[in-house]
């Protein structure tokens, strides 16, 4: 007999983590979507992108509650996705992650422009095995530590005091995933550190 | 890869699951808080199960474990901390006067840790509340925070998930002092400073905000700049722009109205000053100096002495292990003598029929002391886990037939909180009627028979 953590381990974790871009201390928290309603959204096929947008404009609309926003029903929630839609959508680029230790494999993920790399890494089977979002996407944690090479831009000073602490930092590469936006062409790598210990 | 699972029994002295999370990482840091859910989720594996309110060690031995299970994983963190016994007569409790605690009775209260009870809050004359704290890490910074941020009425206290009777408290005591001074004691200088920038920087955006003063002495800052630590301070790049902000603080000190907190440096308790109603009312020091070579620096007595106003006292200066009846071979400095996790193995002969023990592992805090912050256990984890793997694959991995936990604690009369449990508590804990205004996430349950009540106890047989 043999014990599989590897299954155990796999978790989806776009349905809870969503990230944000904007600075984290001055984002009050009643914007970011709960766990239930990012679940909820993504088993409707409504893109991670457009879930801040969501609650904010049910909050704009009165319906701020939790029990509210459960009452709303599914059908609303597509019609407002879809209106947001026409109006945010961008488009997907091709961001690659270069993968450390042995196994040192290149993957290409597609995302949208305006999602961060955490929420890329998230989304990709493999890249979550690698990256977590321990502190829901708000630089206050390192577990999103990514070396972006090209792409790269300095970072803001609260992204810094976290980026300092994680382990294989490097001045010039290291960004937290939940701090950067995805754009065209972008190459990432994964730190060494957070090597994958079972495959 | 590896081919199938096994099961996976999660065991909590707490009926509550999620450790520091939920009892240590403070209310206003919600956003930390949210990696709960990143558990919850492997909960709906149906190859886990928890076991809330249990605790091994009292409920149930190690021979239990052995006989249910092949790997027995420590993971329960580091709870002992002193309470300095100091002064002349430092060789009886009752020396200590009221109102001194270890910080973590100040912690478990304002995060509702079942059957906690409130520090005793005492005014001076004047009616000023001082607070001393004794010990710079990031625990002493979140006492201090909460506590200012009642003083200032901050918002983020309002929304957050501090239980109700803690932030009523609080609030309380807090207006009705005339001032709230809350000073901070490092034992040796600004560049041994054991908290985090992000943290620390959280408190002096509060102090430019404009809501309470914030001092760091210059002299203090200077004394800091010895050659030895001006030495650590060259070789890391963090510590630089901590000394930074430490100095950009020093500049910037303003006394105000209000709330105050100062950082101070070189001081090392060593007796308490008494009110007439027992309670404390200076924390006496010694002016401490650095000695030793860079990195390896202690603090040393210069002879002189000040005395600290203090109407409470909290001490936040470490954190050790307490080890498990059974396993103190492997038990040494406050944790477990491991490698790469491994502690060992114990036990064997069973009633199952079964040679050979039980492998024991450790991670978090009881592995490798209390230190990092929350990501800090993700490679931990993955350490431990990865020898349990090398050890339990292939033939003669030692895995067989075990026992089921639950008729053990049957067999005991031990009633249990199972996951089920714990979402019903967790719902009644989210319920609207229970918090103080809207954005309150919860509030939580401190009555210990009331948690096992709504957890639904297990049964008894």
């Amino acid at each position: 007999m043999m014990l599989s953590l590897h299954r155990l381990m796999h978790r989806p974790l776009h349905l809870n983590f969503l990230p944000t871009l904007s600075s984290p201390l001055l984002r009050p928290l009643s914007t970011i979507p709960s766990p239930e309603l990012a679940s909820r959204l993504t088993s409707l096929r409504i893109p991670l992108p457009l879930h801040t947008s969501i609650l904010k404009t049910l909050k704009q609309g009165g319906i701020k509650s939790n029990s509210d926003i459960k009452n709303f029903p599914d059908a609303g929630l597509l019609d407002l996705a879809s209106s947001l839609k026409t109006v945010e959508i961008k488009p997907e680029t091709n961001i690659t992650f270069k993968l450390p230790g042995t196994r040192s494999q290149i993957i290409n993920v597609s995302s949208e422009i305006s999602s961060t790399l955490l929420q890329t890494c998230l989304s990709d089977p493999v890249l979550s095995e690698y990256i977590t979002g321990s502190c829901s996407g708000t630089a206050s944690c390192s577990t999103c530590h990514l070396y972006v090479d090209e792409g790269y831009e300095e970072p803001e000073e609260n992204e810094v005091d976290m980026l300092e602490l994680a382990l294989g930092y490097e001045e010039g590469r290291s960004r937290l995933g939940c701090c950067v936006e995805v754009k065209e062409g972008m190459e990432c790598g994964v730190p060494e550190e957070s090597v994958d210990y079972w495959t | 890869m590896h081919s199938h699972a096994s099961a996976f029994d999660v065991i909590d002295s707490l009926p509550t699951p999620f450790g520091l999370i939920r009892s240590g990482v403070a209310p206003d840091h919600q956003d930390v808080k949210n990696a709960s859910s990143d558990f919850s989720q492997i909960f709906s594996d149906s190859r886990i199960r928890y076991f809330g309110g249990v605790t091994v060690g009292e409920d149930v031995g190690l021979e239990d474990l052995e006989e249910c299970y092949d790997a027995v994983v420590l993971s329960y963190g580091c709870e002992g901390g002193t309470v300095m016994s100091l002064g002349d007569d430092s060789d009886s409790d009752s020396s200590t006067p009221d109102c001194v605690y270890h910080a973590r009775k100040l912690v478990d209260w304002y995060n509702g840790r079942p059957n906690s009870s409130p520090p005793e809050f005492r005014l001076t004359e004047e009616g000023d509340l001082n607070v001393t704290i004794v010990g710079g890490g990031n625990v002493s910074l979140d006492c201090a925070r909460i506590i200012l941020k009642a003083a200032v009425e901050d918002q983020s206290l309002t929304t957050s998930d501090v239980t109700n009777e803690a932030y009523n408290r609080l609030k309380e005591i807090t207006s009705k002092a005339n001032k709230v001074n809350v000073r901070i004691l490092n034992r040796r200088g600004g560049m041994q400073s054991a908290f985090t920038i992000k943290e620390f920087r959280d408190l002096f955006k509060m102090s430019k905000v404009g809501k309470m003063g914030m001092k760091i002495l210059s002299s203090e800052v200077e004394k800091s700049e010895n050659e030895e630590s001006l030495e650590e301070l060259k070789g890391t790049r963090p510590l630089k722009r901590l000394w930074k902000l430490i100095g950009d603080v020093s500049a910037n000190s303003e006394e105000g109205e209000k709330a105050n907190l100062e950082v101070r440096y070189f001081l090392s308790p060593k007796g308490y000053e008494r009110r007439d109603d027992g309670g404390v009312s200076s924390l006496k020091c010694d002016v401490t100096k650095l000695e030793g070579a860079a990195f390896g620096q202690r603090a040393k007595k210069t002879g002189e002495e000040e005395d600290v106003e203090s109407s409470l006292v909290l001490y936040s200066t470490g954190y050790k292990g307490k080890v498990l009846e059974g396993l103190e071979e492997f038990f040494e400095d406050g944790k477990y003598v491991n490698e790469g996790g491994r502690v060992g193995v114990r036990g064997g002969g069973g009633e199952g029929g079964s040679e050979g023990g039980s492998r024991y592992y450790a991670s978090g805090w009881i592995k490798r002391g209390a230190s990092g912050i929350v990501g800090t256990n993700i490679p931990d984890a993955k350490e431990t886990v990865m020898s349990m793997v090398a050890d339990f694959e292939g033939e003669g991995g030692g895995v067989r037939r075990r026992k089921n936990f639950e008729e053990i604690l049957r067999k005991r009369g031990v009633r249990w909180v199972d996951w089920k449990g714990w979402k019903k508590v967790d719902e009644v804990e989210k319920r609207r009627d229970r918090v103080r205004v809207e954005e309150q996430v919860r509030e939580k349950i401190v009555d210990l028979e009331e948690l096992m009540t709504i957890g639904g106890g297990g049964k008894v047989e």
